[in-house]
């Protein structure tokens, strides 16, 4: 298909980029990942991580290995993108009280204690984090954006799929990523 | 909702008394939280907020326990 920019995926943890990541798959875009970390019953389908990418800034050499590919990048990580490339960003969010509450339940099975932080303080905490993540990746010239709600993209796939169509300028297989979406595996889990 | 009382001039209060014949709005009062609503939310997306060194650390070392951040 020809594309020369990396399409990368980012968002908070639990906020749907493993999904959004199986669905650009669907959809003609590979993924750029080395399966470190395995499938588990967080993400059943596969995390779609490429450990790499968390050795920014250090480690950038892999950059044009993600041409034309999609990559995960957590949010935090997302300043650290070097200019030189384009970059069509899939910015995932989700209700923050699911995401805490996911999260949660992840660390429990990590053996993490989960309640280092409250829940309404890191609610707050990452409402401001994502308002200053939104403002670098919206003042970046090589970054295009599409926000895709989770939960809309869930109970009203259709308009979520026309941003994504948008966002890669219709050079996407919107009814294939469709097939990505496993309803009752999402619901079930409520996180 | 709780509301508390805060006094304008009556200049702006008339202002928006004559604004009103063209809303949907039928009191000064939901017009005035209405617009401060919509002009606070805006200010709030547009202006990035400082997080200070020990807040932005907690968000790590949450990213860190949940294994996406070395």
């Amino acid at each position: 298909m020809g594309r020369d920019y990396i399409t990368v995926v980012t968002g908070l943890p639990r906020s749907g980029t493993s999904l959004m990541m199986s669905m650009l798959d669907k959809g003609g875009i590979a993924p750029l990942k080395d399966d470190v970390r395995t499938a588990d019953v967080d993400n059943p389908k596969g995390y779609y991580e490429f450990e790499r990418v968390k050795k920014l800034p250090g480690d950038q050499g892999w950059l044009p290995e993600a041409r034309g590919r999609a990559v995960k990048v957590l949010g935090e990580l997302m300043k650290h993108l070097p200019s030189g490339f384009e970059y069509r960003v899939v910015f995932m969010m989700r209700d923050l009280d699911e995401i805490v509450s996911s999260q949660k339940k992840m660390m429990i099975r990590r053996g993490e204690d989960p309640d280092v932080i409250p829940d309404d303080e890191l609610i707050r905490l990452y409402r401001t984090y994502l308002k200053n993540l939104k403002g670098l990746v919206n003042s970046s010239e090589n970054m295009r954006v599409a926000y895709i709600n989770y939960n809309e993209l869930l109970s009203d796939p259709d308009q979520s799929f026309e941003e994504i169509r948008d966002l890669f300028d219709g050079d996407i297989d919107a009814d294939s990523m469709r097939d990505a979406i496993d309803l009752s595996l999402y619901r079930n889990r409520g996180g | 909702m709780e509301k508390v009382g805060i006094r304008i001039d009556k200049r702006i209060h008339d202002r928006i008394k004559e604004r009103l014949k063209s809303t949907g709005f039928t009191s000064v009062e939901d017009y005035v939280n209405y617009v401060l609503d919509e002009v606070l939310s805006s200010m709030e997306e547009d202006e990035g907020e400082d997080m200070s060194d020990e807040d932005q650390e907690k968000v790590k070392e949450r990213l860190r326990a949940l294994g996406y951040l070395e």
